[in-house]
């Protein structure tokens, strides 16, 4: 009896203690300081960054950054957020640069300007479109930049010459107005009638970007008013209409995109595709395919002024009391490290956020990048507010609507506009 | 005497009380830490100020609540009648003596489906329902329809796909319920029947159907109970989608919550849920035959 009632608190023993928090980790550890970064990167991005932390640790004894395998991107900043607040999340994580006023809102992210002082990084040397959005109302940073990663558009080269709509100097044929765009895509589908002319597909987030470049070339204003907490909205609803109908058009008046395309990016690489309009992160995929020719460019300007969509990979240090000064110094030397290889970082097919790694040879040589690099001062990021990024999603819902032709774009954006009012209320 | 009962009940205790922590932990405290959010503006970091029940009246004038809380009561109202008359039909056909071997085939291939986790489902599903590529378009054009079906993104066949897609993997559990009733009919009464004459029909009418009442209103309680809190595979098939066409009331709360940080709010309307499902459960217990109990 007396062992059957032991064998039983030993049990309940094991579900307490299983239920409490670990214990913090022994003092007496040894070896190099141990710096968990989190991320949400896959496939190419993954590997180039695996391999950029396996750089860091083998240039150095004193820190080890670990990455555990990274969560599905949708749940990332939830996670993130709530192991912030329990102070059991990472010493340095990746932001997407539109969810630092969100994440600074919160308080979860730490004020790197000392450390890196510190640590001889300047935070400023990053590309000034960019920089301005990273500094928060107590005036410092609280993320250094990455990239930059724009949307563009690639095109099938093999495609482009049969239907002859490149030039000897291997320049698109392509009049870069709202009719020359569409004349552009009619050609092809005349000549290629078994291959779609863009694969983007009819919801969600590329073709959300698509309608961004266009409304702000057609002089759009910003989506909210420059204020952190408190802002109203801003957006240019005629602005939003004309640019809603255009893209709409490219969808169901002129077919130049076919409608529910699924997978646009397996139709374009297996040559099924003329061209596709996605972010650049297409570059470091489809370039290690030898026998796939292609090559990228920004999206046109059509409209009145250049502009584009596009965000960056940021990284900060979350501001909890587990990231003890020792492995904040840790990941600010890391994030040192990242800055000045950002040219390998470019490899995935992102500009580097470092203007000098931009001007550097080593990223020059690099082909394709340069076709597009120049695009990150037209870049128009969703950002300087906490419901920026969080809008995002309202925002492709909203026109979604529009591009599967359940709304018109009038209704649509007024349905837009009447959220993002409830949004910030 | 009384020794030996009290020390009997200390050891039960014992050996309920691994189960009672975790119980008390993951069950009991969230139930009554929800109910204190609602109250309480609440991020998913920390506590705001009391609100009282502005956070429930306000979601009475929220039109996303209603939109929501309409998609969750469509899909019970088109998945439960699929759901209990296809289990039946299967639970019919997995009885039928056709030799052993088959039966067992049959009765694995209908419950297999269940032990599969939503998201492989979801992702079977996904997969399958491509507009160009998927087979049951394949299928479709090879049968001499030309067309192209969107399943995922028009609203009427997202519903289809969902509904179907659910019955698919989760009929096999009514199913099962219904064997093991259909098992539990005595063989006499049957042989009775066939004494004084009567056909399968009137054997299954007069015999079948009156014996299995009691479970199917076990099954209609658990169907719409398990129907009202649809969320998983919507959200992997459809996101919701296309627009908010098919996003149930969970999903909602769960953007709320967890995407817009808004948990005060959230846990407001999952106790606005509890309630409705809390009603209509005791509405099924009350009307359930003699004696007002069911189970």
């Amino acid at each position: 009896m007396k062992k059957i009632v032991n064998i039983i608190l030993i049990c309940n023993l094991l579900v307490l203690t299983s239920c409490s928090p670990h214990s913090s980790e022994s003092s007496a550890e040894k070896g190099p300081i141990e710096v968990e970064m989190w991320s949400l990167f896959t496939g190419g991005d993954l590997a180039y960054m695996e391999s950029l932390i396996d750089g860091f640790n083998n240039s150095q004894e004193k820190y080890e950054v670990v990455m555990p395998a990274p969560s599905a991107a949708d749940d990332y900043y939830t996670k993130v957020v709530t192991s912030v607040a329990a102070n059991r999340g990472p010493d340095i994580a990746i932001s997407h640069a539109s969810k630092i006023p969100e994440l600074f809102n919160q308080g979860l992210t730490k004020d790197l300007n000392e450390l890196a002082e510190s640590a001889d990084l300047d935070l400023t040397e990053v590309n000034e479109n960019i920089l301005e959005t990273l500094k928060m109302e107590d005036d410092k940073y609280h993320a250094l930049a990455i990239d930059t990663h724009p949307t563009v558009m690639y095109f099938n080269t093999d495609l482009l010459e049969e239907a002859d709509l490149v030039d000897e100097e291997g320049n698109i044929k392509m009049e870069k107005t709202p009719e020359g765009f569409i004349d552009f895509f009619q050609k092809a589908q005349e000549e290629l009638p078994d291959i779609v002319p863009a694969a983007v597909p009819s919801s969600g987030y590329d073709v959300f970007t698509i309608w961004w470049a266009f409304y702000f070339q057609m002089g759009g204003t910003p989506i909210y008013s420059d204020d952190l907490r408190e802002p109203e909205v801003t957006m240019d609803k005629d602005i939003a209409i004309e640019a809603a109908e255009y893209v709409r058009r490219l969808f169901q008046d002129e077919e130049v995109i076919p409608l529910n395309l699924t997978d646009p990016y397996e139709q374009f690489q297996t040559n099924r595709a003329l061209s596709l309009i996605t972010g650049v992160w297409g570059t470091g995929v489809w370039e290690t395919d030898e026998e796939f020719n292609f090559k990228a460019m920004p999206v046109p300007q059509l409209f009145e002024k250049p502009a584009t969509y596009g965000d960056s990979h940021t990284l900060f240090i979350p501001n909890q009391g587990s990231t003890t000064d020792e492995k904040a110094t840790g990941a600010v030397e890391f994030m040192k490290y990242l800055h000045e290889n950002e040219a390998e970082w470019s490899q995935a097919g992102h500009i580097p956020a470092n203007d000098e790694v931009v001007d550097s040879e080593e990223f020059n040589e690099l082909p394709y990048r340069s076709d597009y690099a120049e695009v990150v001062e037209d870049v128009e990021q969703p950002s300087g507010t906490i419901y920026s990024n969080m809008s995002i999603d309202t925002i492709m819902r909203n026109l979604d609507e529009i591009w599967n032709g359940r709304e018109t774009p009038e209704d649509g954006i007024n349905n837009l506009e009447k959220e993002l009012d409830d949004l910030v209320k | 005497m009384k020794n030996q009962v009290w020390r009997n009940d200390l050891l039960a205790g014992l050996f309920l009380l691994p189960f009672f922590i975790v119980y008390m932990v993951f069950t009991i405290f969230p139930i009554f830490k929800g109910l204190q959010m609602s109250f309480f503006e609440w991020t998913l970091i920390e506590q705001g100020e009391f609100v009282g029940f502005s956070q429930y009246t306000s979601l009475f004038t929220d039109p996303d609540f209603w939109s929501s809380l309409w998609n969750t009561t469509f899909f019970v109202l088109l998945s439960t009648p699929g759901m209990i008359i296809l289990a039946l039909i299967l639970a019919l056909l997995a009885n039928i003596n056709v030799g052993s071997k088959l039966r067992t085939f049959l009765r694995g291939s209908y419950f297999i489906p269940s032990i599969l986790s939503v998201s492989v489902i979801s992702y079977i599903a996904i997969f399958m329902l491509q507009p160009y590529s998927g087979i049951v378009n394949n299928i479709i054009n090879s049968l001499g329809y030309e067309q192209q079906v969107f399943w995922l993104t028009n609203p009427t066949m997202a519903w289809i796909s969902i509904v179907g897609v659910t019955l698919w993997w989760t009929v096999g559990f009514n199913m099962i319920l219904f064997l093991t009733s259909l098992q539990d009919i005595p063989d006499n009464y049957y042989e009775a029947a066939e004494i004084d004459g009567a056909t399968r029909w009137q054997m299954f009418k007069s015999i079948t159907l009156p014996q299995l009442v009691p479970i199917s209103r076990v099954i209609l309680l658990l169907q719409v109970l398990a129907s009202f809190k649809v969320f998983a595979q919507i959200l992997l098939i459809t996101d919701g989608g296309p627009g908010t066409a098919t996003r149930p009331l969970i999903q909602y709360i769960y953007e709320m919550g967890f995407e817009r940080y808004d948990l005060g709010y959230a846990a407001a309307m999952s106790y606005v849920l509890f309630f409705i499902l809390l009603v209509l459960s005791i509405f099924q217990l009350r009307s359930g035959g003699q004696g007002g109990r069911m189970i």
